[in-house]
């Protein structure tokens, strides 16, 4: 098995056929991912999570890891994306002590790069998850440097930046955080991936750890801006625990392959998850979107209210569970998909599916895939306005309800003008983008 | 302004104008009326350029130009306004901007000077008070949340920002309570003027009560099968239709 694995995907191949460090903080780590990636190997077509997504120029690719703080460096010194009022960061930067010193109350900060004692909060960081998907155990077998950030008490929101690799060939980043968030703090955290200016291909296999304490409240958006070459595979996964609220706008606009598993586990009752999303894949692009929400425990209320396009040869997939575990009673969850087709050859795959081992649940799920409706299209050319302009608006209505639900500012006019942009039309918006 | 010879449509195959006949000079009020299925609201259609009809015969002429050949959007910039039974609902774009995009690309058409930010808003202002709509309602997205009454009256500030030579209302008293109803013809009465003609498309006399029409016209079966001035409205509400749907020219028709 192991040979077929190594036989059949480079990118395997090249992870573990270098010789392991396997001293430092991140040994363990390192050690059983490698020792899953041996086991398991990357995913393919016969594996019932992967069956719709394409991993060619993935697998098949023996990306070299990229200089991960040249490509932070590079990152930091053109910003883009900063978000006005945050605390910006980008992951494979070396940030000097009086940076970190210098962070703004409630934010802390730890780094595997780190010399000293590791802090308590950020120890689970650094413990290896037994049974971690694929790319998760690619992206601890790849780790170079793990980030922790501690928010406690009303912060200023966090973006981390993940930049694209500096170099032309094939390269590779590998970034990990994990965001713990303290009992009752009230926070805000923005990722953002933007491989711009990326001259090859390129891989971005991240993951993101997020713990939500208990009575905390967490908004969390993860925009993935992506590229005709880029790659971004991404594991995010978060615990809610008691009295929990969290937040998650997942926004994915396009990319040669972007493809986001969040998966959400409630730990402990009375614990609330808002769960949205909006991918848009246009020509050459292919969107996925893989959500799991465990409810363990009872009491605990998840909604989801994923919103997707497809243009062009465009795909899209959301495929999302919601498993009712026994036990969970007095469970509420509900999962909504609505897809809009703009072209004849778009593709977009919906799947969702509930698995409840319990009675006393409410749970809904539903699933639509359309096109703009000729009736709709008319009223706005009644209006003066021509076909383009009416399709782009009709567009942007479908979308909006997704980026209006974005509460901090900031991060909705970025999440605004991204996705304008990628409508083609952003002058016409000029306005609408104030608003 | 506005001629219709022998106009048939169909829809999915199914025919549902048969040979319409109309003239509209400018500055009148003409009423179509008629019983549910008898196609008035697929003259409106046709008349704008809504997608899914097919015209099988006849011809349009507005302004001297083959009306059936224009794009909608070129129609609507030729100042052909449509009033909407069922507005459209746009989340995330506001009223106003909506507005501002419609006004500046028929002005762009006719040769106008567009619009900048703040003299779109002065004019916008006049008219809501025409429909007696709030500028809070102007500023949310375009028709969400609205009540029935407030699309309508939306609609009807809509064609005062238009302004437009040829405005056909597709049954834009249903559903409307009578102040609702009120505002709406004090805004359609408001836009009277030698050189606007209306074509209003009403299932009930109530409307003609408060916008009179100097014609009045009854379509049963595809077909106009009477015209008259104002008062045959009102004989329509004491009689009904019954007369004409037992007329012999009209077995079979929808």
């Amino acid at each position: 098995m192991i040979s077929a694995v190594l036989e059949t995907t480079p990118l395997a191949q090249r992870a573990l056929g270098g010789r392991l460090e396997l001293s430092g903080p991140l040994a363990e780590l390192r050690r059983q991912g490698a020792a899953l990636l041996e086991a398991k190997g990357l995913p393919g077509p016969r594996d019932e999570a992967w069956r719709f997504t394409s991993l060619r120029g993935v697998t098949d690719v023996p990306f070299q890891r990229a200089n991960a703080s040249e490509s932070a460096l590079r990152a930091s010194s053109t910003p883009k994306h900063e978000l006005a009022g945050a605390v910006s960061w980008v992951f494979g930067e070396v940030p000097a002590a009086s940076v970190i010193q210098a962070l703004p109350p409630g934010i802390e900060f730890w780094s595997s790069r780190q010399s000293g004692p590791i802090p308590a909060w950020a120890k689970a960081s650094l413990t290896p998850e037994k049974s971690a998907a694929p790319f998760a155990a690619l992206n601890a077998c790849e780790l170079e440097d793990v980030w922790c950030f501690r928010l406690s008490g009303s912060p200023a929101p966090l973006q981390i930046i993940y930049p694209g690799p500096i170099e032309a060939t094939p390269s590779m980043l590998t970034p990990r955080v994990r965001i713990v968030v303290e009992a009752g703090a009230h926070a805000c955290l923005i990722e953002t991936t933007t491989p711009e200016g990326v001259a090859g291909p390129s891989l971005t296999n991240s993951v993101s750890e997020i713990f939500v304490g208990q009575n905390a409240q967490l908004e969390h958006v993860r925009i993935s801006l992506g590229t005709p070459q880029s790659r971004q595979i991404s594991s995010v996964s978060a615990e809610l625990t008691r009295d929990s609220r969290y937040r998650s706008r997942l926004i994915s606009l396009g990319g040669a392959l972007t493809r986001t598993d969040l998966t959400v586990a409630f730990t402990e009752p009375g614990a609330h998850a808002d769960l949205d999303g909006l991918y848009f894949a246009s020509e050459g692009e292919q969107v996925d979107h893989h959500t799991v929400v465990e409810h363990r425990v009872g009491r605990c209320e998840s909604l989801q209210k994923y919103k997707g396009l497809a243009d062009g040869n465009g795909q899209a997939i959301f495929d999302g569970i919601v498993r009712v575990h026994s036990g969970a009673a007095g469970t509420s969850a509900h999962q909504q998909n609505r897809n809009l087709l703009l072209a004849e050859n778009a593709v977009i795959h919906s799947k969702p599916h509930l698995e409840i081992e319990n009675d006393d649940v409410k749970c809904t799920h539903g699933a639509t895939v359309g096109r703009l409706r000729l009736d709709e299209q008319f009223y706005l050319q009644s209006r003066g306005l021509d076909l383009e302009t009416a399709r782009t608006l009709l567009v942007y209505a479908f979308a909006s309800e997704i980026i209006d639900g974005i509460t901090l500012p900031a991060a909705r006019n970025l999440v605004r003008r991204e996705f304008l942009k990628k409508l083609g039309n952003p002058e016409l918006f000029a306005e609408l983008a104030e608003a | 302004m506005l001629k219709i010879e022998e106009l048939s449509a169909s829809v999915d195959g199914k025919s549902i104008l048969r040979g319409i006949n109309l003239e509209i000079r400018a500055g009148e009020v003409h009423a179509v009326m008629g019983p549910n299925g008898s196609g008035k609201s697929t003259l409106a259609s046709v008349l704008a350029g809504k997608p899914g009809y097919t015209v099988t015969g006849g011809k349009v002429t507005y302004q001297g130009k083959n009306l059936l050949e224009l794009a909608p959007e070129i129609r609507a910039r030729e100042g052909i306004f449509l009033g909407f039974q069922y507005p459209v609902e746009l989340p995330g774009v506001s009223n106003l901007y909506f507005l501002k995009a419609a006004v500046n690309a028929v002005r762009k058409h006719q040769g106008l000077e567009e619009y900048d930010a703040v003299d779109f808003l002065e004019l916008a202002k006049q008219k809501m008070e025409l429909v007696e709509l709030s500028t809070a309602l102007t500023q949310r997205p375009v028709n969400v949340g609205f009540s029935g009454g407030e699309k309508k009256r939306n609609e009807i500030f809509q064609m005062a920002l238009l302004n437009p030579k040829l405005a056909i209302l597709d049954e834009t008293d249903s559903g409307l309570d009578i102040d609702a109803l009120r505002i709406v013809a004090q805004g359609v009465n408001a836009q009277r003027s030698p050189s606007v003609s209306m074509l209003l498309i009403t299932h009930y006399q109530r409307l003609l009560e408060y916008i009179q029409p100097d014609y009045v016209h009854v379509l049963v079966g595809g077909q106009i099968v009477k015209s008259g001035d104002h008062t045959l409205a009102l004989d329509l509400e004491e009689h009904g239709y019954a007369e004409f749907l037992s007329a012999p020219t009209q077995a079979g028709a929808a």
